[in-house]
């Protein structure tokens, strides 16, 4: 009972029943952040850390 | 919702991450510290060929004035010691980033699929399969044909106009497979083929003169084994993303009034 009022809750928030327009944006903005530290941000800690990974995954590298 | 869109974002990332991990490790490490031999002065392109430093006096200068590297001949064995444990270290860094990169894509594909899902779309594994190789195109393929997976000690284009390009490419593609998986029709279809074409005709940065110390076999070697790796990556993330869907339904949901649309 609890778990559905909770839900109706959620979808009475978020507008319609199956999307999750919270969940989209900031799982893409979370991605986004991760990313930057991963693939692009040429701070030497950044960019020597994921170096291999940057090769390998085929983004830009020095 | 929220939490679903996050946390199977997060495991399909983990399950298809740790596969990467595996092949990077068996694949594209093994090349890419062969090829820093050559970058470094260690190993030179045409060694049995011809007089060291004619053809690549850059790489044989380098190797001349820097003193020997951990690990390189010459540096004994606490240089090895060191080498092994800095390597291992290397190691786990590059095979977290892979997580965290594979995470990144896992959340961005979970958001989208969500959105499908809300659509009507069935959490079938061929629609799962369709999924990654979208995402196998849109940011493997598609900036590979201009930006092709890079060994160390090749030089390339100024970095940032590299990295500009990749990222209007990726969305570019991104756009374009949303529009022939979602559109359909001749003007979406159309519009998904400008969108495929247009950074390739405005051309990726390019240098006037290709260069680098790594044979191109070695190059070839490696460009072949890193689609390899994203192609396994990617149909993972697609396939256990799907699955992750599919697997629990969320309770039945509650009907929302009209007005509250």
């Amino acid at each position: 009972m609890t778990t559905t009022t909770t839900l109706a809750r959620e979808n009475a928030r978020e507008g319609t029943a199956g999307v999750s327009l919270v969940g989209v944006g900031g799982a893409i903005l979370t991605a986004l952040v991760l990313l930057y530290f991963a693939g692009f941000a040429q701070a030497a800690q950044y960019h020597d850390a994921a170096h291999d990974t940057r090769h390998t995954l085929a983004f830009p590298c020095h | 919702m929220t939490v679903r869109i996050f946390a199977n974002g997060l495991f399909a990332g983990l399950i298809a991450g740790a596969v990467v991990v595996l092949l990077q490790f068996l694949l594209t490490e093994p090349l890419i510290l062969e090829a820093e031999e050559y970058e470094s002065g260690a190993r030179v392109h045409f060694a049995g060929l011809a007089e060291p430093g004619v053809l690549h006096d850059h790489g044989a200068n380098e190797a001349a004035d820097a003193p020997p590297a951990p690990g390189e001949p010459g540096a004994g064995e606490a240089g090895e010691a060191a080498a092994g444990e800095s390597l291992a270290a290397r190691f786990a860094l590059a095979f977290a980033a892979d997580f965290v990169v594979y995470v990144a894509w896992g959340l961005i594909l979970s958001a989208l699929v969500s959105l499908a899902i809300a659509r009507g779309q069935e959490t079938s594994l061929q629609n799962g399969l369709l999924w990654g190789l979208a995402g196998f195109v849109a940011v493997q393929v598609a900036p590979g044909v201009g930006l092709a997976p890079e060994l160390p000690g090749i030089p390339a284009a100024d970095l940032q106009a590299r990295q500009i390009w990749w990222i209007a490419t990726v969305l570019a593609a991104a756009a374009a497979m949303g529009l022939f998986a979602f559109v359909r029709n001749p003007a979406g279809i159309a519009a998904g083929i400008a969108l495929l074409a247009l950074p390739h005709l405005i051309g990726a940065p390019r240098l006037e003169q290709l260069a680098g110390l790594a044979p191109p076999s070695l190059v070839a070697e490696y460009v072949a084994r890193s689609y390899a790796v994203a192609l396994a990556g990617w149909s993972l993330l697609g396939l256990s993303m799907v699955w992750l869907w599919g697997r629990a339904a969320d309770p039945v949901p509650v009907p929302v009034p009209a007005d509250d649309r």
